[in-house]
């Protein structure tokens, strides 16, 4: 009863031509529909966050939307975070500051921290500390990843002041 | 964890979404999805057809005319949390939109979704009831204004018919320099509440001219502390006056859940009551609950 | 770097004891970092699964042909279609008790019933919904104290597996729900309890919790005629292959698992979980299957361990603990697992890390009508420090003693004997207790604060933990012609960064940077045995395995040095070492390396063993918190945790191991439960079983380690794993107690349990409200 649709879904820059049945969340068409396997499904009812996607520039979760939803909104995922071989500043940060354990959690954490030094490279520390509180973790006790976003924050600063000098 | 089949529809204008809703058999209307979508994966709800209202043009934006705040039902969280006017003229809704939910979740939650989900703790509820709202409705019939006071018809459950729409909010405002506090009381910052208090207080000359005192999460709709509306109209405000009206509070009747008894929700509602309007009166914030650290 | 046959300097430097950022970090930030739960093989088709309403009963019909008729559906089946491709379908750790699918009887809510395969998950799911069964329920026993005389009983008979000597006498018991019970007898009790000056009893009680992983379960098989592959998210590949050898009769090297990274596991994905379930489903599609469960499925897998601890003591008129008694009773659920070993294994610590003369120690596994239970973080340790540790505060609160002085008179200190009999060595209690005072500033003046509802308080605990022995290790380091060294090793890293500590030894051992050492993913057919990842023992067990077999590919290149005519400390390229010796870059030198400590068996009905554990785990937790009397809300503003790590492989990895932990059982304690009504979970979700998030943070959190050279560890290193966990939970309790007046006994203490407590003590309780 429920007929695919044909969509396509632009993620990191690129259209994926797709056809999925309405009630098709956006993390399943993106994981099985565009292979891109880095965005992860944790709790499917949006409490852990783990499959946070930006989508049309705001950090989402994307067991909550269904992809026909996200048709004619860059999307953005985990895999689109590196340039080529260059880590983005958040993932280099997670990884010297030990802001991973068992890395299930790390895509998610790291789309919404890049969303939000994005939105506000100067963005404080209580604020950054409420808008992290979206996602859970059960291994690290947050420490680290607090310690690695705030690292990046710094870096990502640094790199703006320097390109507007 | 995957939600059942449906069709899906994305009508663009609201005569068409109207039309959808009025000759599908069993459909559901999708706003933000903050709500339902959870409800579907966890095939709570079986809906044979998914109205989608996210590309319906003009149920977003929020104005004001006439001492009236018009938000529009599709109006994401996110948009009220940074709107400059719902801060300056409605600060209990501001307050209270802290509470709801993640930043994340308030991309793209709404706030008729919220209304229409109804849940007995959310945060927007307990304020629409605090500012005696009205919720406009449309449907096959035309348009139609629901008071807040009779939207809620039982758990989980709004007034309106299943061929209706939720259209838009319409909040009265309160004079400038009126006074509001929203607290809440959860386990922790960004789950929903237990019992949530909101006070407005109207302050002239060191007496209290006009007050509204709702409690939300002790029954299945808020309840405005009527008791304690009336009992002080007209008195200075001091933590002592409020510590004695607001043990009426007791009297509600209350939910029992996983998360609270009834008598301890009962007991809440007296302790956020009178918390509400001692920070809503500048007498002291007594809410360590609510702030992160 | 190339690698050289004996760097005359110290160029490289220590791998041991450097932060090394985890060597699987750059796969785990780009998103390509493999887990079972994201892998897909061609063909491969989806199971979901049908589960039992009532918690005890016969099952009389099972109607499946409403769900056969979905298109996409390809099977559904019932255990007697497993039964055509497994003749017997029990499988289980301990005792070979648990069905593949439900078998004559269902024994808890949630209990895998049956399972239908389809092309689709969402399929299958649809069609899962469509299948009724109609059982005849039968009374059931859900408390553990009850199910030891309760006349109702789980299992008609029981069925130990044949691994443990231990269990043999329980082989067919019938009329009983007791698993095992572990009986430790030290002294005289009850003559020096009776002659004690002060006595005190008390009962305390935990809650079922359970792990949430963030990858749920997953297990892929694929099943051929003539050998079968497993893709599965697991903590002990090794025993799950000879699990599953058994199950089909077939021998051990037929059988491969293969573990990529796990998105943790806690316990929970130890020993057979969804393999056998996993097998019977491929034998019957004959294509690759995979079952992967939802998160509210996994409430129905595995859980922590509820218990009931009654803890007496009898203390002389100075303050010393002369007798002991601890009667603990485990609610296992429906199925053993691995619940046996707990109540044995963390038996024989439940009289705590002090030095009493008089122990009696009963340990009682028992059945009970809920999802079975295993071990979590700390192998029941926890659950006991829960009550040893309150029951410590409590009597030096009732004997007016400080509760420092009254630890410090009673702590089994080194060269002491433990109450197995066994002689403390690297036991450093009072070190991890110092550590703990000292971050706590305990010896300056405490401020209670001056807010008329808000009252401050203080508290701390102390523990120790045996490891679990003994077990089993082996490992495999292989040089390749060109110098490089890849390391094949069974211990799963599901974030505790194994892989990266292990890699840090070898480098140590052959000298050369960490970053160069490659860890194959685990497989059977190429990594050898390993007991487990589990109880902290993979850096002590594992590492010595690692590193024996690390120094003897060392060992081997020098050997292969002198053969081909190099010099007595001759700093030769690996590579031209080859080169000269086999005229191209080829062959290999191949380093093995395999370690099980010495162990002697505690003597049946006293628990008393010289030699019981290789070595021992201590920790030590303070907190501060801010209690408001108006609601019980508890702020807790100052959780600190310390460790004895022996010697820090990776400082930062044993710092978040801690961190983590802690926060973890700050959950335990404080709030998480699953609610059970008459079987039924009623919040088997994370939308209402709530776990830790960042505002759940402590104000200050610190998370410490002190190192005392672990004589016979590795680099004087052991496990880290679980020990952070063991005192959170009665810290908090005691700083409560402290703060208010009020002590609570059985977790979790959320808001209106303390808040209840408050008025319960005020004479006037909420309910009379």
């Amino acid at each position: 009863m429920s007929n695919k649709i044909d969509l396509t879904l632009n993620i990191n820059g690129q259209d994926h031509a797709v056809s999925v049945e309405p009630r098709k969340t956006l993390v399943d068409a993106i994981r099985e529909d565009c292979a891109l396997t880095g965005t992860h499904i944790g709790c499917e009812h949006g409490v852990c966050g783990a499959c946070t996607v930006i989508v049309g520039g705001e950090a989402v979760r994307s067991c909550l939307m269904f992809a026909v939803q996200a048709q004619g909104k860059p999307i953005r995922t985990v895999e689109g975070l590196a340039s080529g071989k260059t880590l983005h500043p958040l993932q280099r940060s997670f990884m010297a500051h030990h802001g991973l354990q068992c890395g299930f959690c790390t895509p998610g954490f790291l789309m919404l921290a890049v969303n939000t030094l994005e939105k506000n490279p100067a963005i404080g520390d209580e604020e950054l500390l409420d808008v992290l509180s979206s996602n859970l973790c059960r291994c690290t006790g947050y420490q680290n990843i607090i310690l690695a976003v705030k690292a990046a924050r710094e870096d990502m600063r640094t790199k703006e002041e320097a390109v507007a000098g | 964890m995957k939600p059942p089949p449906f069709q899906y529809h994305d009508p663009k204008t609201l005569a068409e979404a109207v039309g959808l809703l009025g000759t599908l058999d069993n459909a559901k209307l999708l706003a933000g999805g903050q709500s339902l979508m959870p409800m579907l994966n966890m095939r709570f709800v079986l809906p044979d057809h998914v109205i989608d209202l996210n590309l319906v043009e003009g149920m977003a934006g929020i104005k004001e005319t006439d001492g009236v705040l018009e938000i529009g039902a599709m109006t994401r969280q996110r948009e009220l949390e940074f709107s400059d006017l719902v801060a300056a003229k409605c600060p209990l809704l501001h307050q209270a939109l802290m509470h709801v939910g993640h930043r994340q979740t308030r991309n793209r939650g709404t706030i008729g979704g919220s209304l229409c989900h109804l849940d007995p703790a959310a945060e927007l509820v307990t304020v629409c009831m605090a500012h005696d709202a009205t919720i406009a409705v449309a449907g096959p019939g035309g348009t139609r204004e629901i008071a807040f006071a009779d939207f809620p018809a039982g758990y989980l459950t709004p007034a309106i018919e299943l061929n209706e729409i939720v259209t838009a909010i319409r909040i009265p405002v309160w004079p400038a320099g009126h006074k509001a506090a929203f607290i809440e009381f959860s386990r922790r910052h960004g789950d929903f509440a237990i019992v949530s208090a909101a006070a407005l207080l109207q302050i002239d000359g060191g007496r209290i001219t006009r007050a509204s005192l709702t409690i939300g999460g002790v029954a299945v709709a808020p309840v405005r502390a009527t008791e304690v509306e009336q009992a002080i109209v007209g008195q200075a405000p001091t933590s002592e006056l409020f510590a004695k009206v607001c043990e009426s509070c007791r009297s509600f009747e209350a939910m029992a859940d996983i998360h609270a008894s009834a008598e301890y929700r009962q007991h809440l509602a007296v302790v956020l009551a009178r918390r509400a309007l001692e920070k809503a009166a500048d007498l002291a914030d007594n809410a360590p609950w609510n702030r992160a650290h | 770097m190339a690698a050289t046959l004996n760097p005359s300097d110290a160029k490289v430097g220590s791998q041991v004891g450097r932060s090394v950022p985890r060597l699987e970090g750059r796969d785990k930030v780009t998103g390509r970092a493999e887990y079972t739960h994201v892998m897909r093989l061609p063909g491969m088709v989806y199971a979901k699964l049908f589960r039992s309403t009532v918690a005890h009963g016969k099952i009389k019909s099972i109607d499946t042909s409403a769900a056969k008729k979905v298109p996409g559906v390809l099977h559904v089946v019932t255990v007697d279609d497993v039964m055509k491709v497994l003749k017997s379908p029990y499988y289980g750790p301990a005792f070979h008790d648990q069905p593949i699918l439900a078998h004559e009887k269902v024994r808890f809510v949630g209990e895998p019933v049956a399972a239908v395969i389809a092309t689709d998950p969402h399929i299958a799911e649809q069609a899962v919904q469509l299948i009724t069964a109609e059982y005849e329920e039968m009374p059931a026993v859900f408390d553990e104290v009850e199910a030891l005389t309760s006349d109702v009983f789980v299992h008609e008979q029981l069925k130990p597996a044949h691994t443990f000597a231990d269990l043999k006498h329980l082989k067919d018991a019938k009329n009983t729900n007791v698993a095992l019970s572990y009986n430790l007898r030290r002294g005289d009790f009850d003559k020096a309890f009776a002659a004690a000056e002060h006595q005190f009893e008390h009962e305390f009680k935990t809650q079922k919790v359970l792990h949430l992983s963030f990858e749920p379960f997953a297990c892929i098989c694929d099943f051929k005629d003539t050998h079968v592959t497993f893709y599965d998210s697991s903590q002990g590949p090794s025993f799950v292959r000879t699990e599953i050898a058994r199950l089909l009769g077939w021998p051990e090297n037929k059988v491969r698992i293969k573990v990529p990274y796990l998105g943790s596991g806690y316990g929970s994905k130890l020993y057979i979980k969804l393999e056998a379930l996993a097998l019977a489903l491929a034998m019957i599609a004959r294509k690759p299957v995979k079952v992967a469960h939802t998160f509210e499925e996994m409430f129905y897998q595995i859980t922590r361990h509820p218990s009931t601890f009654r803890i007496k003591s009898g203390v002389d008129k100075n303050g010393k603990i002369v007798a002991r008694k601890c009667e603990v009773y485990w609610n296992g659920g429906a199925y053993a697992d691995i619940g046996p070993r707990v109540t044995q294994k963390s038996g024989l610590t439940a009289a705590g890390p002090y030095d009493i003369d008089n122990v009696w120690i009963d340990s009682h596994a028992l059945y009970t009508n809920v999802t079975p239970s295993g071990a979590l973080r700390g192998f029941g340790v926890p659950q006991l420090v829960w009550a040893y540790e309150g029951h410590t505060d409590m009597m030096a609160r009732a004997l007016k003693m400080d509760p420092v002085e009254f630890r410090r008179k009673n702590l089994a200190i080194e060269g002491r004997a433990h109450a197995t009999g066994q002689i403390l060595q690297d036991h450093p209690i009072e070190k991890v207790m110092d550590k703990v005072l000292e971050r706590m500033e305990w010896s300056k003046p405490f401020d209670r604060g001056g807010n008329s509802h808000i009252k401050r308080g203080r508290g701390f605990a102390i523990a120790n933990k045996a490891v679990i022995s003994p077990t089993t290790s082996v490992a495999i380091v292989n040089v390749s012609a060109d110098g490089s060294a890849t390391l094949y090793c069974g211990t799963v890293d599901m974030g505790q960064g194994s892989d990266t500590a292990m890699a840090q030894m070898v480098a140590e051992v052959l000298n050369i940077p960490t970053e160069d050492v490659r860890v194959t993913p685990r497989d059977t057919d190429v990594t050898p045995y390993d007991m487990g990842t589990l109880g902290s023992r993979s850096l002590f067990h594992m590492g010595h395995a690692v590193r024996r077999a690390a120094e003897d590919a060392r060992d081997k290149l020098k050997a292969l040095a002198k053969e081909v005519g190099e010099p007595e400390g001759s700093n030769i390229p690996i590579a031209e070492l080859f080169q000269k010796r086999y005229g191209m870059q080829a062959g290999n030198v191949i380093g093995s390396g395999i370690y099980k400590p010495d162990y002697t068996s505690p003597a049946p009905g006293t628990g008393q063993s010289p030699n019981v554990t290789p070595f021992w785990m201590l920790a030590g937790s303070g907190a501060e918190v801010e209690v408001d009397t108006e609601t019980g809300h508890v702020k807790i503003t100052k959780l600190i945790t310390v460790v004895d790590c022996g010697k820090a492989i990776n400082p930062k990895s044993v710092e978040t191991q801690i961190s983590g932990a802690a926060l973890m059982h700050l959950g335990f304690t404080m709030f998480e439960k699953m609610h059970i009504d008459g079987g039924q979970v009623t919040n088997a979700s994370l939308a209402d079983y709530k776990i830790p998030g960042f505002h759940d943070l402590p104000t200050k959190l610190e998370s410490l380690y002190v190192e005392h050279d672990q004589s016979n560890g590795p680099f004087g290193a052991k496990g880290v794993g679980e020990v952070a966990t063991f005192c959170v939970g009665p810290a908090l309790a005691n700083a409560i107690d402290d703060a208010c007046g009020v002590r609570i006994m059985e977790m979790p203490l959320n808001a209106e349990t303390v808040y209840r407590a408050l008025r319960a003590k005020m004479g006037k309780p909420l309910e009379d409200a």
